[in-house]
C-alpha cells in the first residue's frame, strides 16, 4: 500500500466529554467516548464502522468532520494535518473535503425551507458560483442522486424519509468532497429506499472514486456494501479487516459475539465455539486499566494481563488487525 | 427546459409572497385593522400638530383659565374643545404637541430596547461561555432593580432631556429581551440542522443571520408593540411625578402633571391626556394579540 493511497490517517485519537459538575466545587467527570484510535483509510474504498450503541462511532465521525475537537491525537487528510488539537477556524477548508451525514436526516435539514433553499446553502456558505451556476450545479447533482427537479419547490416537511436522506446526501455532494461519512443513513428507511440508498453509495464510490465511511449497528448492510470493516467497542477499535475476511475469520472475541447475533450458514457447519454477549457495556465515564472488553469477554485464555494492561491493534494476519492479547 | 422555467418562477413567487400574505392576513383581522387605524390617526395628528392645532400650545389666556371641555358646563366653548388648564392654555393643542414628544420617546426607547436586547441575546446565545456569563450577570443585576429605581437614579445624574429619558427607558428595558432571545437561540443551537450547517463550514455569523435573525425578530414583534404602549405610560409617569420631561417641553405626562393640583375642580387637565394614553395602549394590545394569533397559525 503506497502512502498516496491513504486518504485519512488517524493517530491515537481521544475524546473526553466533560459532564456538568454536581456543584461548583465538585470534581469534573468525563465521558471517555473515544479512547485511543489509530487507523488509516485508503482512498476510494467503502468502509463499514460497526459497534453497539454508545461505543463512540458518531463521536469519531464528528471529529473527522471537524465539528468536535479531539482531546488528544491527530487526524491527517492526504498527509496534511486536518486537526491539531489547538487549531480553530479550519472547519471551512475541512468541509470541502469531508462531509458527515447526520444520524437523524430529518432534523439535519433546516425547518420551513424549500429544498432549493436548503441545497443552495452549502454553495452560499462557500461563495461558490452565481445564482445560475448554483442552479446548474444543483440540477446536475440531483440527477446523480436520481431525484426529479420538481423536488426543489417542495418544503422540508413534505418529503418522505428516503427523499429526505437523499437531500442530505445531495447537500454533501454539492461540495465535491472526497470523503463522506454516513451515520446510520439507512437504518430508519423502508426496505426499498434502503436498497436505493445503498446502490447510490455504490454508484458514487464507483463513478466518483468517493471514499465512504458507512456507520451502522447492522452487520448485514455492512456485509453487502463495504470493502473493509472497522469494529468498535467502548471507544476503541477492536478489529479491522477486509469484508469477507472479517466475517469468515473474525478473530476478536467481541466481533465473534457480534457475528453470532447474525445467523449464517457457515457457523452451523464449522461448529466453532460460540461466543455470546452477556452483561452490560461498562460505563464510559471510567477509564479501564486493561482491555475494554474484559468484563464481557468469554475467551478461554482471558487472564490477569487482560485486566491490567491495554492491548493494541496489531496485524495478526496480512491486512487483518486485531486488538487482543490472546489471538 | 420549459418545465424548469415554470418551476423556478413559481418558486420565486412563493418566496416573495410569504411576508405579504402575513401582512394581508393581519389586516383582514378586524380588531387589528381598527386598532391600527386609530393609531395611525393619532400619529398623523401628532405629525401635523402645527397645522391642526387651534392654538399655540404655550399661548396663555388668563380670562379663559380652567375652562371645562365642550358639553361640561356653561363656560365651555368651541374655542377650547378639551378645555384649558390653570394658565388658560388650550388642552387640545397641548395634547397634539405633547403626543409628538411622547410618541418619539416611546419609539426610540423601544428601538433601543429591542436593538440591544436582540443583539446581546444573539451574541450570548451563539458565542461561548465567557461572553454568556458576563452578559447574563449584567442582566441579572439589572433585572433585580425595578425600572423606577433605575430611572430615578439615572435621571438624578443626567439632566432630564428628551434624549436622556429615551436612553434611560431604553437601557432599563432590554435585559428581559436579551434573556428571551438567548433562551430561544440556545434551544435552537442544540438542534441537528445547526450542527449540519457547521459541518458544511458555516460560521457562527452565517448561522445567526440565516437561521435566527428573522425568527427572533418575528417572535418579538408582538412584544415590540406592547412595549411601545408601556413606554408611553412610563414616560407619562416619570413626567407626571416631575423627573421626566421638563417645561417648556410638553408631553402627555407633563400635561397630566399640570393638572395635579386641580384634580377636583378641573379633572379634565389630567383625565383627557390619560384617556389618550389608554386608547393608545389598548389599541396596541389588541394589535399585539392579533399578531400573536396570525403568526402562530
Ligand atoms: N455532547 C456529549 N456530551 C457528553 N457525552 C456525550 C456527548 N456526545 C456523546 N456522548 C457520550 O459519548 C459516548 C459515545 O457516543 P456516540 O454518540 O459517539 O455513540 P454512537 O456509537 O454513535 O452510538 P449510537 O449507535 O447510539 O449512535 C456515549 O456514551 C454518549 O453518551
Ligand atoms: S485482550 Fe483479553 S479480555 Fe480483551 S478481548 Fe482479548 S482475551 Fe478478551
Ligand atoms: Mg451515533
Amino acid at each position: 500500500m503506497s502512502a498516496n493511497d491513504i486518504i485519512l490517517d488517524i493517530q491515537d485519537l481521544y475524546k473526553d466529554y466533560q459532564l456538568p459538575r454536581k456543584n461548583i466545587f465538585g470534581k469534573p467527570s468525563y465521558v471517555h467516548a473515544v479512547q485511543g484510535i489509530t487507523i488509516q483509510l485508503e482512498r476510494g474504498l467503502i468502509y463499514g464502522l460497526v459497534g453497539e450503541s454508545g461505543c463512540g462511532k458518531t463521536t469519531l465521525a464528528k471529529m473527522i468532520a471537524g465539528v468536535e475537537m479531539p482531546t488528544r491525537g491527530g487526524i491527517r487528510f492526504d498527509a496534511e494535518h486536518l486537526i491539531k488539537c489547538d487549531t480553530t477556524g479550519r472547519q471551512r477548508e475541512n468541509s470541502r473535503r469531508v462531509q458527515l451525514i447526520l444520524q437523524d436526516a430529518y432534523a439535519a435539514l433546516p425547518p420551513k425551507r424549500t429544498v432549493e433553499q436548503i441545497l443552495n446553502e452549502p454553495l452560499e456558505i462557500h461563495g461558490l458560483g452565481n445564482a445560475a451556476e448554483r442552479r446548474k450545479k444543483i440540477e446536475a447533482t440531483l440527477e446523480t442522486v436520481q431525484l426529479p427537479l420538481s423536488v426543489l419547490s417542495r418544503y422540508h416537511h413534505e418529503l418522505s424519509a428516503g427523499v429526505t436522506q437523499k437531500i442530505n446526501i445531495t447537500r454533501a455532494l454539492l461540495l465535491d468532497v472526497e470523503l463522506i461519512l454516513a451515520d446510520e443513513s439507512i437504518s430508519s428507511l423502508d426496505p426499498i429506499s434502503r436498497i436505493e440508498i445503498m446502490n447510490l453509495f455504490l454508484k458514487l464510490n464507483a463513478q466518483h472514486n468517493l471514499t465512504i465511511v458507512f456507520i451502522a449497528h447492522d452487520i448485514s448492510t455492512v456485509q453487502f456494501l463495504c470493502d473493509k470493516v472497522i469494529v468498535m467497542y467502548l471507544g476503541v477499535c477492536v478489529e479491522y479487516a477486509d469484508n469477507p475476511e472479517i466475517f469468515v475469520n473474525s478473530m476478536h472475541p467481541y466481533t465473534q459475539a457480534l457475528m453470532n447475533a447474525v445467523p449464517t450458514l457457515e457457523k452451523g457447519l464449522t461448529g466453532e465455539p460460540l461466543y455470546v454477549l452477556e452483561g452490560e457495556v461498562p460505563s464510559p465515564t471510567e477509564m479501564l486499566p486493561g482491555c475494554n472488553f474484559y468484563s464481557r469477554c468469554t475467551h478461554p485464555a482471558r487472564d490477569e494481563q487482560c485486566r491490567t494492561r491495554k492491548p493494541a491493534l496489531a496485524e495478526k494476519r496480512s491486512g487483518h488487525l486485531v486488538n487482543c492479547f490472546k489471538v | 427546459m420549459g418545465s424548469q422555467m415554470t418551476e423556478s418562477t413559481i418558486q420565486s413567487r412563493q418566496q416573495t409572497q410569504r411576508p405579504f400574505q402575513t401582512a394581508r392576513a393581519l389586516f383582514r383581522d378586524k380588531t387589528f385593522l381598527i386598532s391600527a387605524l386609530v393609531l395611525v390617526l393619532i400619529v398623523l395628528a401628532a405629525v401635523f400638530a402645527p397645522l391642526i392645532a387651534s392654538h399655540s400650545p404655550d399661548q396663555m389666556d388668563i380670562r379663559a383659565r380652567l375652562t371645562p371641555p365642550l358639553f361640561f358646563g356653561q363656560k365651555a366653548s368651541f374655542d377650547h374643545l378639551f378645555g384649558t388648564d390653570s394658565l388658560g392654555r388650550d388642552i387640545a393643542s397641548r395634547i397634539l404637541f405633547g403626543l409628538r414628544t411622547s410618541i418619539m420617546i416611546a419609539f426610540f426607547s423601544v428601538m433601543i430596547i429591542f436593538g440591544i436586547g436582540i443583539f446581546v441575546g444573539l451574541l450570548s446565545g451563539i458565542y461561548g461561555k465567557t461572553v454568556d456569563t458576563i452578559i447574563m450577570t449584567m442582566t441579572d443585576i439589572q433585572l433585580s432593580l425595578p425600572l423606577l429605581v433605575i430611572a430615578v437614579i439615572l435621571l438624578a445624574v443626567a439632566p432630564p432631556t428628551i434624549l436622556s429619558i429615551t436612553v434611560v427607558l431604553g437601557i432599563s428595558g432590554w435585559p428581559i429581551y436579551a434573556r428571551a432571545t438567548r433562551s430561544n437561540v440556545l434551544r435552537e443551537t442544540k438542534k441537528d440542522y445547526i450542527l449540519a450547517a457547521r459541518i458544511m463550514g458555516a460560521s457562527s455569523f452565517w448561522v445567526l443571520k440565516k437561521y435566527f435573525l428573522k425568527n427572533v425578530v418575528l417572535s418579538t414583534l408582538s412584544f415590540v408593540v406592547l412595549e411601545f404602549g408601556l413606554m408611553i405610560v412610563w414616560e407619562a409617569l416619570l413626567s407626571f411625578i416631575g423627573i421626566g420631561i421638563q417645561p417648556p417641553n410638553i408631553s402627555l405626562g407633563t400635561i397630566m402633571g399640570d393638572g395635579l393640583n386641580y384634580l377636583i375642580n378641573a379633572w379634565w387637565i389630567t383625565t383627557i391626556p390619560g384617556l389618550f394614553i389608554t386608547v393608545i395602549t389598548i389599541s396596541l394590545s389588541f394589535m399585539s394579540r392579533s399578531i400573536v394569533r396570525t403568526l402562530s397559525v
